[in-house]
């Protein structure tokens, strides 16, 4: 409905003879409404909308002449132009069709949309079939600059008012429990049978290769199930994913990447700040989170407990780090600061343990994306991927920051000014600290408010 | 070891004794500040300062070359450091033993004391210190209606003496919102009815012993009333000198506080939650002058407009002034203090506010004022050394001191 | 004009006398102050000749027929009988899960519930009797509501299948393996046929041909109705008994193959049954009633009915969130709902918006909007019925337009239940159902005075003086 209403805005605009500011290429004719693709831009991205790309289906988008933040770089009067939903161009000079749906960010900061690792409680438990796209907590998450979580096994988009393009499918991770020693003995003789086939197909199928008869192929027929998924670890398409916070458990982790050669992703590691490098060499990636705390345990002569440099020492040791708060879900019970609603502050705590910004916001968005297997599509604003960004005025890691739009697949799903959620709060067209006064309404039950509002 | 060389260990253990004695001794400690926030009420700060300490109080402050450094002064170099007063929570539970928090036979329990359960240096002090806090009003809890007095305590000390800023610090109120579960389940009638009830014995009390003060005044030989240590430290209650702190939210519940605490009883009330939609007694709190101390909960989901309010700013906007916030803790863990502020501030109030409502408001509300909550000469010297804006997640307390000895130092054991 | 079509119809009238049978009083004529028809115009005064059960005209002044029942009801006001598309009344609960389209709610109704008298005195003629249960639990019956001999009584035994959407994922998978069973058979049937058909062609060409050759295996079809198999078949396929010899007369082999000229199809299972009809848009598929939650429901449903020709479009049951609550989300797909002109049945109440305190009239929104609106009470029961009348005229109140108001007594409902020719309006053709109210239907106080059925008084308030 908003885009409509975007859309016929800035039409009636033209249709009264106003001088609407069309964001058109600098000296840019009416006639021209083909986008000037940037170099690097393929036309990869138009051919491969194959189920899109009818002449009348084409939904462009843009945001135009914002600061555009593209892995480490800042790029300043940018407009990101995306069609059906994907990146196309980026750049200064990129001319934006005239049917497209514009949004003006001049003055603004451009950031790829968030990627939460794990999520409770915003989409459903089986996404494509069940999520309540209009429900709050979607809302909310999309308020915080949310675009993409993970949800359980599953990965999904939090695409506000329609299924379409919502459903990710799985994460692409293997769930293993290296918690107690009987589980770690049955995880390696599995690993080790699937390891000892695939080793046995590998002979067998050079063996064929070169002609020999009477080859004999190792049974397959075992690999369903959990040994599908270890597969799928030993082969490399898939990482584990495993819980670990003491340097024990830790330990385990890496015993198994080691020995069978897969990488893994640890959920914690909040004793990681102790062995960063060993987990550099084993191939291990954190999902941590900054202030999760254990208290010292005197009586051990090593290092241990939590230390708020986790992220940061993880990091310089070349071990990928993604964030997570306390809570992955949204309370709207008032406390505030530990779950997704303040996801952006996560990234603020693992700059307070040393942490670097670039590598900070890499954490919330593209890095978690890596693990949930979905890089090629999110995490960070390229051509070819999805339009998932996020709009601000000024620094997203401060903390009076709040996000001012969301799109995801190229369509406006949340906007602060027309939600009435923090509206009032430093409002975009009032002036730049204060806040909209907004009267107190006492609760009449059955009476309408003085000026009832029309539902969004 | 040869004798030399015993001799030699000796002198050298000699000499570093000599040496902390005479650091111990060092009668003045200087911190070179890149910037320093007094709060004082003309909201002075200074870039590129010095402040003086000598024997735990303030001696001086003003601008680098303006303060001259005496020698022999224990130098601090916090000159790329914000020094900020010492963070000051109203509402705390962690400085005492946790299992005793909600100590109580009864659904009033006015002779308990929390002094008796102070705990020096236990972990969680020390977790709090790492965020810059020096002062806590450490009350029982909530399980019951008047769960006891509470301390003010500092988070540093080696004994109860040390850490004790004043006992009793203030009398504790739980209006409703736990004493609920009290047993066989009370209600908000029963409840309200039981306080009042005892109160007035707290009172009965007091006015029997101001009546026969009065009475020694002037000369008059009475047999005095009988002492009884329950009712005992209501007569500074009751005198004005110590507030009460209670703990109440949700607009029924702390307009009842302000009926009957303040208006009945004629008590200070310090308002020392606040949350969900008590602003609503926005207008109540400022024709009182009443303190409100915002915590653990920040935000109030206001479901009659679908906004998200800031329970400090929304009491702002309706013309309340006295504003800080607390922790809770360990609801909220303790360090976390000034993150309160942060969340208060992302929803819309001003962060100068905020760094006052942190410091000199809740010493204010507490009656400390005097000792604590501002940088200004002749208060204590309670310091945290920030990396930046205390506010900034991304900036941290690197120093804490307190009574001019520092407490904290995260170059040796960085705890957040 | 009126009064020239109105000759037009008595001369119609006094031409269907002439020929019928003049002992029997066919034509029963009833007058009031004012006649509501709800297809279009008022008549007041007004009058309704009936025949036979149903309507034959409606108008101001229509010439009575010889030997009409005349009644004159004075100052009373007539509009259609209220319908009620979604009711157990006086039904006892029972669980049901799964894919039971095939169930029928008709099956409780032997006898006349208890406390349907409820319905009369809220004016209501017909409703909509579900089947409990979740997921898809079969078919509504569509009843009259007075007493009387319950064969009679039952309009439709084939109601609305009713489809529970509101419980997700769970219902939204009930209702996609539901389309894939009936794919599967659709597949199956094309592969059967094209087997078949591929036989039948080479049977044709050995004919041709003179050869010896048996008769193409034909497949042995069990008949229609035996309890579905996953192989129909038994055994291998039998040869016909008559063999086709080379020369014989054309006609004998033809008949001798007369089960296998003609192509059997594997028999579908009776719940799977209305979903292959879905799905291949054919024009006896079943009536949806589809029972949404929230507005979410709605973007799902049109999910995993993707694949589905409409030949008519599903009806949406849009209840509050529940009926403890007055919140509701419904209002974030009006537009849908109104675009797409959906008949959609909701409480006659005002709700809230989700999460705030805003009142909404979600009825008149989605009217507004281009959808029909139906109302079926909060309540099920008698009190809920009782208030209708009042309920709808306080929407009317804060902005329902009046015609959407009546209609979504009468007209939408009866569309509801797929009875709309029959039911519904005061028009010619239509059943002679009618309520007969004391003042304006939308005015809070009205009350009903008599219920006909079939142009027969089958009920009248007891009025003491």
């Amino acid at each position: 409905m908003r885009t409509l209403l975007l859309t016929l805005f800035l039409f009636g605009g033209l249709a009264a003879g106003q001088d609407v500011p069309w964001p058109l290429a600098p000296g840019g004719e009416e006639g021209d409404a083909k986008p000037a693709a940037e170099d690097d831009s393929t036309d990869d991205a138009d051919e491969d909308d194959a189920d899109e790309d009818d002449a009348d289906e084409e939904r462009w988008f843009a945001l135009v002449g914002g600061t555009v933040y593209q892995s480490g770089a800042w790029l300043e009067g940018t407009t990101v132009l995306s069609k059906n939903g994907r990146i196309v161009a980026i750049g200064t000079d990129v001319a934006v069709p005239e049917e497209a749906e514009t949004l003006d960010v001049s003055g603004y900061r451009v950031y790829p949309g968030l990627v939460a690792f794990e999520s409770r409680g915003i989409v459903g438990s089986q996404p494509g079939d069940s999520t309540d796209v209009f429900g709050l907590n979607l809302n909310l998450a999309l308020a915080t600059g949310i675009t993409t979580v993970g949800a359980g096994t599953q990965v999904a988009k939090l695409t506000w008012g329609t299924l379409e393009g919502h459903d990710l499918g799985e994460a692409n991770l293997v769930r293993i429990d290296v918690s107690q020693a009987s589980l770690r003995a049955r995880l390696r003789e599995d690993l080790e049978r699937v390891q000892a086939y695939l080793r046995d197909a590998k002979i067998a199928a050079a063996a064929k290769a070169r002609g020999e008869d009477d080859v004999k192929e190792p049974s397959s027929k075992f690999l369903r199930g959990k040994f599908a998924g270890y597969r799928d670890l030993l082969v490399g398409t898939k990482r584990a994913l495993a819980n670990a916070d003491t340097v024990a458990e830790l330990v385990a982790v890496t015993s198994f990447t080691k020995r069978f050669g897969f990488r893994a992703v640890v959920r914690g590691a909040m004793e990681g700040w102790t062995l960063p490098g060993e987990l550099g060499r084993a191939g291990i990636s954190v999902v941590v989170t900054p202030r999760a705390r254990r208290d010292r345990d005197p009586d051990r002569l090593a290092d241990n407990g939590w230390s708020i440099e986790n992220a940061a020492r993880l990091h310089e040791h070349g071990v990928e780090v993604a964030l997570l708060p306390r809570g992955t879900g949204i309370s709207m019970g008032g406390l505030a600061g530990g779950d997704l609603l303040t996801y952006p502050l996560e990234a603020a705590f693992a700059m307070r343990g040393g942490l670097e910004e670039d590598a900070a916001l890499e954490a919330i968005t593209l890095t978690p994306a890596r693990f949930l297997g979905i890089a090629d599509r999110v995490g960070s604003l390229e051509v070819g991927k999805d339009m998932d960004a996020l709009v601000v005025k000024g620094d997203l890691l401060h903390y009076q920051t709040l996000v001012e739009w969301t799109v995801v697949n190229g369509r406006v799903a949340y906007d602060k000014a027309k939600d009435s959620l923090f509206e009032h709060i430093r409002p975009r067209d009032g002036q730049a600290d204060e806040n909209r006064e907004v009267p107190l309404i006492w609760p009449r039950r059955g009476n309408a408010p003085e000026s009832p509002e029309r539902p969004r | 070891m040869t004798r030399a060389k015993t001799l030699g260990w000796l002198i050298a253990l000699g000499a570093g004794a000599l040496a902390s004695a005479s650091a111990q001794q060092a009668a003045v400690v200087a911190i070179e500040a890149g910037k320093v926030l007094t709060m004082n009420d003309d909201d002075r700060v200074i870039n590129d300062a010095v402040v003086l300490v000598e024997a735990g109080k303030i001696k001086a402050i003003g601008k680098r070359g303006e303060v001259e450094i005496p020698p022999g002064a224990q130098v601090i170099d916090a000159r790329d450091r914000w020094l900020m007063p010492g963070l000051i929570d109203c509402h705390d539970h962690i400085a005492g033993s946790l299992s005793d928090l909600n100590d109580g036979v009864y659904l009033t329990n006015p002779g308990l004391r929390t002094v008796d359960t102070l705990t020096p240096n236990n972990e969680l002090l020390k977790n709090a210190r790492s965020g810059g806090v020096t002062t806590v009003m450490l009350i029982p809890g909530s399980g019951n209606n008047m769960s006891g007095f509470g301390t003010i305590a500092r988070t540093a000390g080696d004994s109860v003496k040390e850490m004790t800023v004043r006992a009793p610090g203030s009398l504790k109120i739980a209006q409703a919102g736990n004493p609920e579960r009290y047993w066989f389940g009370v209600g908000r009638s029963y409840m309200n009815w039981n306080l009042g009830q005892t109160l007035a014995k707290a009172r009965a009390y007091h006015d029997a012993w101001t009546a026969w003060e009065a009475a020694k005044a002037r000369g008059e030989e009475l047999a005095p009333p009988a002492r009884n240590l329950v009712w005992e430290d209501f007569r500074p209650l009751f005198r004005g000198e110590i507030p009460v702190t209670v703990h109440t939210q949700a607009y029924q519940v702390v307009q009842k506080t302000i009926t009957q605490l303040h208006d009945t009883f004629g008590l200070r009330v310090v308002l020392d939650h606040s949350t969900f939609d008590g602003y609503r007694t926005s207008a109540l709190v400022v024709e009182r002058d009443l303190y409100t101390i915002v915590g653990p909960r920040q935000f109030y989901f206001d479901r009659t407009q679908r906004r998200i309010f800031s329970c400090a700013q929304r009491y702002f906007e309706n013309g309340v002034r006295r504003l800080g916030f607390n922790t809770d803790a360990p609801v909220l863990p303790q360090e976390e203090l000034s993150l309160q502020a942060t969340i208060g501030c992302r929803l819309g109030f001003d962060p100068y506010l905020a760094l006052k409502g942190l410091t000199i408001y809740p010493a204010r509300a507490l009656l400390i004022d005097d000792l604590v909550g501002s940088i200004e000469v002749g208060k204590a010297a309670d310091f945290g050394l920030w990396t930046g804006d205390p506010l900034d997640p991304r900036h941290a307390c690197l120093m804490t001191i307190v009574q001019g000895k520092v407490v904290y130092d995260a170059s040796k054991d960085r705890r957040f | 004009m009126r009064t020239r079509v109105d000759w037009l119809l008595s001369a119609a009238l006094l031409a269907a006398t002439v020929g019928a049978n003049a002992d029997e009083p066919q034509f029963v004529v009833i007058r009031a102050a004012r006649v509501i028809t709800v297809s279009g115009e008022e008549h007041a005064p007004g009058m309704i000749v009936c025949k036979d059960g149903k309507i034959e005209a409606v108008g101001q002044r229509i010439e009575v027929p010889d030997g009409a029942k005349e009644f004159d009801l004075g100052e009373r006001v007539i509009m259609p009988g209220l319908i009620a598309p979604r009711t157990r009344l006086g039904l006892r609960g029972y669980r049901r899960r799964g894919n039971n389209a095939q169930q029928q709610a008709s099956i409780e109704l032997v006898t006349r519930p208890e406390g349907w008298d409820a319905f009369l005195e809220a004016g209501i003629v017909a409703v909509g009797v579900y089947p409990d249960g979740q997921d898809m639990p079969g078919r509504a019956a569509v009843v009259h509501t007075h007493p009387g001999d319950p064969a009679e009584r039952i309009l439709v035994e084939d109601g609305y299948l009713r489809v529970s959407f509101n419980s997700l994922p769970g219902d939204k998978r009930a209702v996609r393996s539901a389309l894939q069973a009936a794919e599967q058979a659709i597949e199956k049937e094309k592969k059967a046929r094209a087997e078949w058909e591929k036989k039948h062609a080479s049977a044709q060409q050995g004919k041709d041909k003179g050869k010896g050759k048996p008769a193409a295996k034909g497949t042995q079809p069990p008949k229609r109705g035996t309890p579905p198999r996953r192989r129909p078949r038994r055994g291998p396929p039998q040869p016909p008994k008559a063999p086709l010899m080379a020369g014989a007369a054309q006609g004998q082999a033809s008949t001798a193959a007369v089960d296998t000229t003609k192509f059997n199809p594997p028999p579908i299972p009776a719940a799977t049954e209305p979903f292959v009809k879905l799905l291949r848009g054919e024009s006896d598929a079943p009536l949806l009633f589809v029972e949404l939650g929230s507005a979410s429901d709605l973007l799902h449903f049109q999910d995993v009915t993707r694949k589905v020709e409409w030949k008519q479009r599903p009806v949406f049951w849009a209840p509050n969130r529940s009926s403890r609550s007055i919140q509701t989300d419904m209002f974030r797909v009006i537009e849908t709902l109104g675009e797409a002109e959906e008949l959609v049945v909701t409480y006659p109440s005002f709700s809230v918006e989700q999460n705030t305190f805003i009142r909404l009239n979600v009825p008149a929104e989605l009217s507004r909007a281009g959808a029909k609106v139906a109302f079926q009470p909060l309540y099920d029961s008698r009190e809920g019925y009782a208030g209708l009348l009042d309920a709808v005229t306080l929407l009317v109140g804060e902005g329902l337009s009046r015609e959407a108001a009546l209609a979504g007594l009468t007209l939408h409902p009866a569309q509801a239940l797929g009875v709309g020719d029959q039911l519904g309006t005061l028009e010619a053709g239509k059943r002679a159902d009618f309520v007969v109210l004391d003042g304006d239907p939308l005015q809070v106080g009205t009350r009903v005075e008599q219920v006909w059925i079939g142009a027969q008084e089958r009920w009248a308030r007891e009025v003491s003086r």
